[in-house]
């Protein structure tokens, strides 16, 4: 049996294979680098940039609940500087691609960002504007077209950089976001970020996050991902990386199925830290089995009618 | 390339009604284990997440884990029969500074922290000359106490419910332990209260003090930053940075820690 073709075309990102890790569960590489193969890593979404160094949210940060968990990181992170003089280096001596994940408290923020990380080495930008865990920026831009609209244009304007949108799920529509983000210029969208959730100890009466509410991840959220990245590419024409509970190649087939054109493993490294390098045997074997030739031949080949995927309200500003 | 191991449970000893001994067979290819590392282990039958455990006692054939009932997954883990398979990462985290020229220390250890005091305790035993005075401090039964008694010069126990050397918090000996000797350095392991209070009464004599801190972990290694210290640091504007408990710990200086922040 010859071997499939694994490479994929995010509009202009190409990467070996369609496994990336998804930014805040990978750290900037270091840490697994001691269990995979990052070579064998499509693209690796960095933890989270902020301009300055950034504390993140107070303790406890995490909370487990079923198939999932809660986090409330908050983006602490050593800022872009460091990241650039340190890690950025280190990540320029594999074959994967790094894709910046950047995140700001307005718009001028994320430009400066935009523009301090579209640098040789850095193959992508991902504008986060999902984040459910920090008080200015983030979700606050994530929810409404017009923001979307607004801050990916702006961005796009600052950089001529591969850019790529994190949507997050919090929102009324999905499809409305998911155009707005095209509209803005995005190349490439990836989706999705975390649910907001809440865990509570009945014993304590306290939630268990020091923040009360969080981001729930895990494979408890895969058929919000999948219901979300089907609709989500029902409307748009630029490629999604599709996120969110993938734990093994089934899981990964249904988000190429659904319309990803390549996907990102999160929360399931904390669990399997192997799972990236597992994922990518394991679909390659399916597919060579299945006579599949190459990644091509999966996105967006769901039998079921794109018509159902139902309207969607954002008009593109002319 | 570090691995994961699969190891085979070779006996579970119930401790008392809460707290279970689990011991493993130890893969040939792991690595060195050092006092106040911990591992993350798993079965098919727990939560979605791993647990972090501390090394309690380990040779070249076993390795073990004294553990708490606390939820869910300490629960399902505590079923595990001989022969059962357990998935272990691990060891993880630094380590516990031991300096063979101390002449005078003291271990601490409350309820979980009990554990991973008896591989230090042992470890000074070997590797130091050191008088070892250990405290220990449980809620009720006292545990491993056996364990201790071999290696140290002074065992005292506290226990809120049951009269042993003393009915209350293991605070209450560490704070007449601090005033009627010099100790060259202390070792604690708990509950945070009991490291925060041990901590404080340490820094206020100048006693150098070591802290095996806890914290509700995700990865284990260092990557999703949820398990995080304040530690000082006088280039950030706040005057500390959140540290990562599970790789830059679980140990932590007494005099790097900010307890108010």
């Amino acid at each position: 049996m010859r071997k499939p073709d694994l490479s994929v075309d995010l509009n202009g990102l190409k990467l070996h294979n369609p496994i990336t890790v998804a930014s805040g569960t990978f750290g900037f590489g270091r840490e697994y680098s001691e269990y995979v193969d990052l070579n064998n890593i499509g693209a690796i979404m960095v933890k989270g940039l902020t301009l300055a160094p950034k504390l993140g949210n107070d303790s406890p940060r995490v909370a487990e609940t079923a198939m999932g968990m809660l986090n409330s990181v908050g983006l602490q992170n050593p800022g872009v500087e460091y990241f650039l003089k340190n890690d950025l280096p280190w990540l320029g001596e594999f074959n994967t691609k790094v894709i910046a994940n950047i995140n700001g408290t307005n718009i001028e923020e994320y430009c400066r960002i935009a523009e301090l990380t579209s640098v040789k080495g850095v193959h992508s930008l991902e504008l986060n504007i999902s984040c459910p865990n920090v008080k200015a920026g983030g979700l606050a831009f994530g929810t409404d077209p017009d923001m979307v609209y607004r801050v990916v244009k702006e961005v796009r304007e600052a950089t001529g950089h591969h850019l790529i949108v994190k949507l997050s799920p919090n929102v009324k529509d999905i499809k409305d976001i998911a155009l707005a983000a095209e509209a803005g210029g995005a190349d490439c969208l990836s989706m999705i970020n975390t649910l907001t959730g809440m865990v509570i100890d009945i014993d304590s009466r306290k939630p268990i996050l020091a923040r009360g509410i969080g981001g729930l991840s895990g494979p408890a959220v895969k058929p919000v991902a999948v219901r979300m990245v089907y609709e989500a590419a029902s409307v748009v024409g630029i490629p999604i990386i599709g996120m969110g509970g993938i734990a093994n190649y089934r899981d990964a087939v249904e988000f190429l199925l659904a319309g990803a054109g390549a996907i990102s493993i999160g929360t399931s490294n904390f669990v399997n830290p192997k799972v990236t390098e597992e994922v990518l045997n394991d679909l390659e074997n399916w597919m060579m089995k299945n006579g599949y030739n190459s990644i091509d031949e999966l996105v967006g080949k769901l039998d079921f009618p794109k018509a159902n995927a139902g309207s969607c309200t954002f008009e593109v500003p002319k | 390339m570090k691995q994961l191991f699969n190891c085979e449970v070779v006996s579970k000893t119930f401790l008392n009604e809460d707290v279970y001994t689990l011991k493993l067979k130890r893969p040939q290819q792991m690595g060195d284990i050092r006092p106040s590392q911990f591992f993350n282990l798993h079965t098919k039958a727990m939560p979605y997440l791993k647990r972090p455990i501390s090394i309690s006692n380990f040779d070249e054939e076993t390795f073990d884990f004294t553990i708490i009932i606390k939820g869910e997954g300490t629960k399902i883990l505590s079923e595990v029969k001989a022969g059962d398979l357990v998935e272990v990462q691990g060891p993880l985290g630094n380590t516990y500074s031991i300096d063979p020229e101390h002449k005078k220390v003291l271990v601490i250890g409350g309820g979980i922290g009990v554990p991973p005091q008896a591989v230090l305790s042992e470890a000074l035993k070997r590797d130091t000359d050191a008088h070892i005075t250990v405290q220990l401090g449980f809620r009720n039964e006292a545990y491993l106490v056996e364990r201790f008694d071999g290696v140290a010069d002074v065992l005292q126990i506290a226990s809120e419910n049951v009269d042993y050397d003393h009915k209350g918090y293991v605070t209450d000996l560490t704070a007449k332990a601090l005033e009627e000797n010099d100790f060259d350095m202390v070792y604690v392991c708990g509950p945070h209260i009991l490291i925060e209070k041990v901590a404080k009464m340490c820094m206020t004599k100048n006693v150098p003090v070591q802290l095996l801190m806890e914290e509700r972990m995700a990865c284990g290694i260092g990557a999703c930053m949820v398990c995080t210290c304040k530690v000082k640091d006088d280039t950030m504007p706040e005057g500390y940075w959140n540290k990562r408990v599970c790789k830059d710990g679980p140990v932590f200086w007494g005099s790097e820690v900010l307890f108010d922040a």
